[in-house]
């Protein structure tokens, strides 16, 4: 499956020509064209993560348009590649692939804020930013807000009131955490580490690049300035006479210094491509760079849904109590108790509501471990072959100079009788 | 005789006495064994100087003597004062703060230019027989405190000899004079002096320009050695995360190979410094000296023309006076004993300027010659090196790529 991403432009915002060809069943096309603009895609990625909570789902690039240092092209052309790498990596995650908002976002014609399945899904998320509220309603149809209060000021309120049951009294203050759960928040403590190392390699392989460029810069500087002695020793030549004895070495000189500007030249070439090709060999770091962030989000995931178990248990638990307490217990339909009655109903609710967050915990479990072993394959695969890559580029590149600078050592005009020997040893070294 | 190449006037010599290149060489003179002295202002660095030498006005073939920077300055100095036209071998420089700080890497690098130094005015066909570089190599202790006393003694006491710049100054406005009075009869320059003259001022500058240039590729050789060794902890450090796994072997695999370049580029910069960048600045310092002796030329050249101009108003004179009806003898005698002066003179300061302009016909065209052969012999070892260095660099990564294939294939074999 390939979605390719072009640039069109509008009156006030930009969007991209999403071009996809698939053989997945569940996605048929030959070449399928629609346009999107940003949002839809932000869009997008609110919706798969609503609905593949566990999954490691990709990032996307930043929201914000305002990126002094570069240049409205650069920024469009970098947005653009990092869009379609957040498609490309959606279209070959195993899972992911199978969304249904992927499949109206690939194939829908028109604008997606008019096409009523698209906008049943985002609805089903409900509008509020707050991710806490909105994912908690997607996975409970009645909402927990709804199992209280109606208004929205007791909505508040409820939720200040969970959190005290959590910490209150009546609920023991350490949870014990079953050996899988203590596994995976080890995970996610190494994922943070993980998270800090890349940087530092991302940070140390751009301070390795831009010296290479540097030094580029140097070569180039001394060519240059070899140029214009070998013109200044020429001036020389022409006014001494080619043959006298001073307009030989001046010409000798300039030939010398000429050879020096023309390597110089060269070589600058040859690392300004280093640069570019390390930094491209090891692009694999930032693509887990910016990766491992959502893997730990997808862990977090399962802990708020395990936090989310662990409140409704103390509720339930607090409801029970104060059930035992009235008059009839349970079971009393008399009018006489409504407040057990009211209870025993928020009791039952709350119990469904539980089963189906119990569920749904079972599921994001399984689906962390699921991407925890996919990443770290995929990170051995990955970084084996960046390794590979760089040791690769750097080796090429430096055998390149190398000969380079052989060649331009053996083209000086030196003393015949100098240093044979050296120059032999040299010979011997390269056979190696 | 040909000048040494620059490498092997440079040479720490494992064996001193090993012969060092196929031409034999009248002197081979070692500064060695860098020895702090004294304390606080007075501190200063004491070098051992060890000559082997086949000259004939020396009485024995080796010896040895201590001295220290002053010393070798005195030698320099007194040679310029005695050898005008002569294009002295350049001292390094002075640099008070630095002889402070007194810095490893600074002493060292003193030494090996101080080396230099006195092996080439050991090579130089006019200054190799002077008695100044044989007291210089072979005075003791106590020989040596009297010269230098007698040199300390005649700088302070003398005020000092007009310097060259401001010599050439005077000639300048002697000739701008000249062209006012309209004096067909100006001693002119020789031009093909001129020309060797203008380009070896340009020369100075270039050099000076190669040889910052030479001062940052070095820092950036060492910067791009320090930068792979970060990159190479950090890959390690996210090996190491993989606990046992396959990963930690192969970033660990990645991070000595990355340490091996690294400490290649380190001593290559150290290298570069001293084969590279110390002989561009010796070159742009020789280039000095070279400024100097065409200073002195110009100085002698001004003495001579007004010493003519001097001489010719003198005659005028004598002429007009004799022309003069019922003059007193004595004052006509007056007249001639000047012009007779005046001519004494001239012919002094002509004797003085052709000298000059000889000698230094003779030593430009050496200079130009060694020089060209050197700078020739640098660029080419430069080259050289830089392949070395590069090759050495391709080899281990290389050497990496080997690593990583096998361990990938050993892997491959136990699963």
């Amino acid at each position: 499956m390939d979605g390719v991403n072009k640039l069109g432009m509008r009156t006030t915002y930009y969007t991209y020509l999403v071009r996809t060809e698939s053989h997945l069943p569940g996605l048929l096309t030959e070449g399928t064209e629609v346009r999107r603009r940003f949002s839809e895609f932000d869009a997008l990625h609110k919706l798969i993560k609503a609905a593949y909570r566990g999954y490691i789902i990709p990032p996307l690039p930043e929201k914000s348009f305002l990126d002094a240092k570069l240049g409205h092209e650069d920024f469009l052309r970098l947005r653009r590649a990092d869009l379609q790498a957040f498609l490309r990596s959606i279209a070959h995650h195993p899972a992911l692939r199978e969304s249904e908002a992927l499949k109206l976002f690939l194939l829908q014609p028109g604008e997606l804020q008019y096409n009523p399945a698209w906008i049943a899904l985002l609805h089903s998320i409900g509008s509020s930013p707050d991710a806490h509220e909105g994912l908690v309603s997607s996975l409970v149809p009645g909402g927990l807000s709804g199992g209280g209060s109606t208004t929205a000021k007791a909505a508040a309120g409820f939720s200040s009131l969970m959190s005290w049951v959590r910490h209150s009294v009546l609920v023991p203050s350490k949870r014990e955490l079953d050996e899988d759960e203590q596994q995976l928040r080890q995970a996610k403590e190494l994922m943070k580490d993980l998270e800090r190392l890349l940087q530092l390699s991302c940070e140390s392989a751009r301070i390795m690049c831009s010296h290479m460029e540097s030094l580029a810069g140097d070569l180039y500087e001394l060519g240059r300035n070899m140029g214009m002695l070998s013109k200044w020793e020429e001036t020389l030549r022409a006014h001494s006479g080619t043959y006298t004895e001073a307009g030989y070495s001046a010409s000798k000189r300039a030939a010398d210094c000429k050879q020096l500007s023309y390597a110089s030249a060269k070589q600058n070439s040859v690392w300004k491509a280093a640069a570019v090709k390390t930094a491209a060999s090891l692009v694999s770091l930032h693509d887990y760079y910016i990766l491992v962030p959502e893997a730990v989000n997808a862990l977090e995931e399962r802990e708020r849904c395990l936090d989310q178990i662990h409140e409704l248990e103390a509720e339930l638990g607090a409801k029970n109590q104060e059930l035992s307490k009235t008059a009839g217990g349970r079971g009393a339909i008399n009018g006489r108790d409504r407040r057990a009655y009211t209870l025993t109903n928020s009791v039952d609710k709350l119990e469904e509501q539980l089963k189906a967050l119990r569920d749904q915990y079972a599921v994001i479990k399984q689906r962390n471990l699921e991407e925890l072993r996919r990443l770290h394959l995929a990170r051995e695969q990955d970084f084996r072959a960046m390794m590979a890559g760089f040791a690769a580029v750097q080796a090429q590149l430096l055998a390149q100079s190398a000969d380079m600078w052989r060649t331009t050592a053996r083209s000086f005009a030196g003393e015949a009788d100098a240093t044979p020997r050296r120059l032999a040893d040299d010979d011997s070294q390269a056979e190696d | 005789m040909d000048p040494p190449p620059y490498e092997s006037v440079l040479q720490d010599h494992g064996n001193f006495f090993a012969p060092v290149t196929a031409v034999s060489k009248e002197f081979e003179i070692e500064v060695c064994d860098p020895v702090k002295q004294g304390e606080g202002v007075a501190a200063y660095v004491s070098y051992k100087v060890r000559t082997k030498t086949t000259h004939s006005a020396y009485g024995s073939p080796f010896f040895e003597v201590i001295r220290r920077f002053r010393d070798f300055a005195w030698l320099h100095d007194k040679l310029v004062e005695k050898n005008k036209g002569l294009i002295v071998p350049p001292l390094p420089e002075k640099s008070a703060v630095q002889k402070y700080q007194m810095a490893t890497d600074f002493i060292d690098q003193r030494r090996r230019a101080l080396q230099v130094f006195v092996n080439r005015v050991a090579s130089h066909p006019v200054l190799k027989d002077s008695r100044e570089l044989q007291t210089f190599l072979q005075a003791n202790e106590e020989a040596w405190m009297l010269e230098i006393a007698k040199w300390q003694a005649e700088t302070n006491a003398q005020h000092r000899p007009v310097s060259a710049a401001a010599q050439w100054l005077k000639s300048l406005q002697h000739s701008a004079q000249s062209l006012v009075s309209g004096r067909a009869d100006e001693i002119q320059e020789d031009p093909e002096y001129i020309k060797i003259r203008d380009y070896v001022n340009s020369l100075e500058a270039h050099l000076t320009e190669a040889h910052r240039q030479a001062g940052r590729l070095l820092r950036k050789e060492a910067d791009m050695g320090s930068a792979l060794a970060e990159f190479a902890a950090a890959a390690e450090a996210l090996g190491k995360q993989d606990g046992e796994g396959p990963m930690r072997s192969a970033f660990g695999c990645l991070f000595t190979r990355a340490g091996e370049v690294a400490a290649l580029s380190r001593s290559r910069s150290e290298a570069l410094a001293v084969e590279f960048a110390a002989p561009l600045k010796e070159f742009a310092r020789t280039i000095k000296s070279v400024q100097t002796a065409m200073g002195d030329r110009a100085a002698a050249l001004a003495a001579y023309s007004q010493a003519k101009s001097d001489l010719d108003s003198k005659k005028v004179r004598l002429a007009k006076l004799r022309g003069t009806p019922g003059l007193k003898e004595d004052k006509i005698a007056e007249t001639e004993r000047d012009v007779n002066e005046a001519d004494q003179r001239l012919r002094n300061a002509k004797l003085g300027y052709e000298t000059i302009r000889d000698t230094m016909r003779e030593e430009l065209n050496r200079f130009q010659k060694e020089r060209g052969v050197e700078m020739s012999a640098l660029l080419r070892d430069f080259a050289l090196a830089q392949a070395r260095h590069t090759a050495e660099q391709a080899k281990a990564w290389g050497e990496l790529l080997r690593d990583l294939q096998q361990a990938q294939q050993g892997q491959q074999a136990a699963a």
